[in-house]
């Protein structure tokens, strides 16, 4: 058969012989944590980022230096493990607050960690239409950004870490007016990433007394979260309890790993409407504003008001890029808006009864 | 103070990064993914490559804004992704030693005689110059014209033309062209 194709023919062939065994993962995700944690980085648009393929050369140069001696008797683990305090000691700084640099400990040598400010997504677990429904519909993850100050060179271990902490510390509003800790008493002591995997250890072994679903909640929240620092996509996590048990929650099964769903089977984890865009408590500049976020709703339709002081000052309907069960995408120009505080809330409505099915709330401000 | 009402249809809103991005993906991620394995040899590496030219993209929409220019903006994006993580990371040393690394496990005949085929040419196109490689897989993969290989690559059309004939010299010298075969 060879025979009656020429070099370009068996070129062609080749190219899309071999192109088609290649199956990619999912990484959808992945490309926009990254892309609004690069926002929030450099909001002036100019990003200093690192190839992602150069970041284990960075490690490996940092290794080096510790080898070298530079930082010599330290209690650094061999890399690329990661480990940590309890999570309480994880700081947290909300992602439109100034950024300060925490101070510098007092050297005891020559060489002095630097720290550099990272932007980090963390899932968060909410009731799906909190609070614009008094009645609890379910329990979803949600994503934030916080920002918090990590040593340099920061790496895929440190920054799943850092996420893993704040995700552990993060607390679920209840009506009326408390809140969960779901992971009270769990600590992420160390992660380890590899090309096959993200491996966390946990301190604690977590509340036993909580619902089932959302004992697996909780665990798609720490794999989501690791997953999304890490930055490679849909990566197998594996739980390791650093008692040596074989569950958390005193019933979730840890001996195999953890991934996320296929994307059509994503709202079953995740909430149904993000406002990704402005960020909870961001002050913006005066000028037009644009909410935008992903949703998962039937026929695509969305609702939406806007307050100021309280006061409805806007409202409208808006499409996501697609229906459920798809996740689409959408935004609401809002137009040139003065100054003062804000709440901007996205519903979707239930074909049933019309009740409300799913809502997501956040507050801004314009200078 | 007045109630302001409006619609926001998909018709009619601009889009934002995050929608353009949505978008390019479901179209562009597989066949890029492909491509830049084709110039790297590396599942991990091309996604890796491919993940950063989409935030690359992101990041910069507000100025591409047209679907056609973010594609070809993430083409060049993946291009010069693959040749800076060859060049940096010694990619080379490993893409060399994976060109004759087989296709397919245990399969029939005719499967069999396309992996022989694949791997012939496969172990050929490594062993060329990354500039002749690089238009060769746009020219025989993605079907570009000179025009957009020129474009992706950032070179002259009539370089584009003298690394295509170079490669294919070489790849009928390698492998054979009933064309030209028993022709002196």
């Amino acid at each position: 058969m060879s025979d009656h194709l020429d070099t370009e023919d068996r070129v062609r062939e080749a190219l899309r012989h071999r192109a088609a065994l290649v199956d990619p993962a999912d990484r959808l995700t992945a490309i926009l944590d990254a892309a609004h944690a690069e926002e929030l980085e450099h909001p002036g648009g100019h990003s200093l980022s690192r190839p992602r393929w150069l970041v284990p050369l960075a490690a490996a140069a940092a290794l080096l230096m510790i080898v070298g001696g530079v930082w010599l008797a330290e209690r650094r683990p061999t890399a690329p493990l990661h480990s940590a305090n309890p999570p309480t000691a994880t700081p947290s700084l909300p992602v439109t607050s100034p950024t300060p640099t925490p101070p510098s400990p007092t050297p005891t040598s020559t060489a002095v960690p630097s720290t550099t400010s990272v932007a980090l997504p963390v899932y968060v677990i909410n009731d799906n239409a909190w609070p614009v429904s008094a009645a609890t519909t379910r329990w979803a993850l949600f994503r934030e950004f916080h920002r918090v100050p990590l040593a340099q060179p920061t790496d895929a271990g440190s920054r799943a870490l850092a996420a893993a902490g704040l995700a552990l510390a993060s607390e679920t509003p209840l009506e009326p007016g408390g809140t969960l800790q779901v992971w009270q008493g769990v600590s992420a002591r160390s992660v380890s990433v590899s090309a096959t995997g993200i491996t966390v250890t946990l301190g604690g072994s977590g509340n036993a007394a909580l619902p089932a679903a959302l004992k697996r909640l909780a665990v798609d929240q720490l794999v989501w979260t690791v997953q999304g620092a890490v930055g490679r996509g849909n990566l197998p996590v594996r739980l390791v309890m650093a008692d040596g048990g074989s569950t958390v929650f005193g019933s979730v099964s840890v001996t195999s790993t953890f991934s996320r769903p296929a994307p059509l089977q994503y709202a079953t984890v995740l909430g149904d409407i993000w406002v990704t865009a402005p960020e909870p408590g961001a002050v913006l500049p005066a000028g037009t504003v644009t909410v935008s976020g992903q949703a998962c709703v039937f026929e695509a339709a969305l609702q939406w008001e806007l307050r100021r002081s309280g006061a409805v000052v806007a409202t409208g309907s808006a499409m996501a890029s697609i229906g459920a069960p798809e996740r689409g995408t959408f935004s609401v120009p809002l137009g040139r808006l003065g100054a003062g505080d804000y709440v901007m809330t996205v519903w979707s409505t239930s074909m049933k009864d019309g009740s409300i099915a799913a809502a997501r709330q956040v507050s801004f401000t314009v200078a | 103070m007045a109630v302001v009402s409006t619609a926001a249809g998909a018709g009619a809103r601009p889009a934002s990064a995050d929608e353009a991005i949505a978008s390019l993906y479901a179209a562009q991620w597989r066949p890029l993914v492909r491509l830049t394995w084709l110039l790297v040899h590396d599942d991990g590496l091309a996604e890796d490559i491919v993940q950063d030219a989409f935030v690359a993209t992101h990041r910069h929409w507000d100025r591409l804004r047209d679907p056609d220019r973010a594609t070809a903006y993430l083409r060049r994006a993946v291009v010069n992704g693959a040749r800076s993580a060859l060049r940096h990371r010694g990619v080379e040393e490993r893409y060399a030693a994976t060109r004759s690394a087989p296709v397919l496990a245990a399969v029939p005949e005719d499967l069999a005689t396309l992996r022989a085929r694949t791997d012939d040419v496969m172990g050929v196109l490594a062993g060329l110059p990354a500039r002749q490689r690089e238009v060769l897989t746009l020219r025989y993969y993605l079907d570009l014209s000179e025009a957009e290989i020129a474009a992706v690559l950032g070179i002259a059309r009539g370089s584009v033309k003298a690394h295509a004939s170079r490669g294919l010299a070489t790849l009928r010298a390698r492998i054979g062209d009933p064309r030209t075969e028993g022709l002196s």
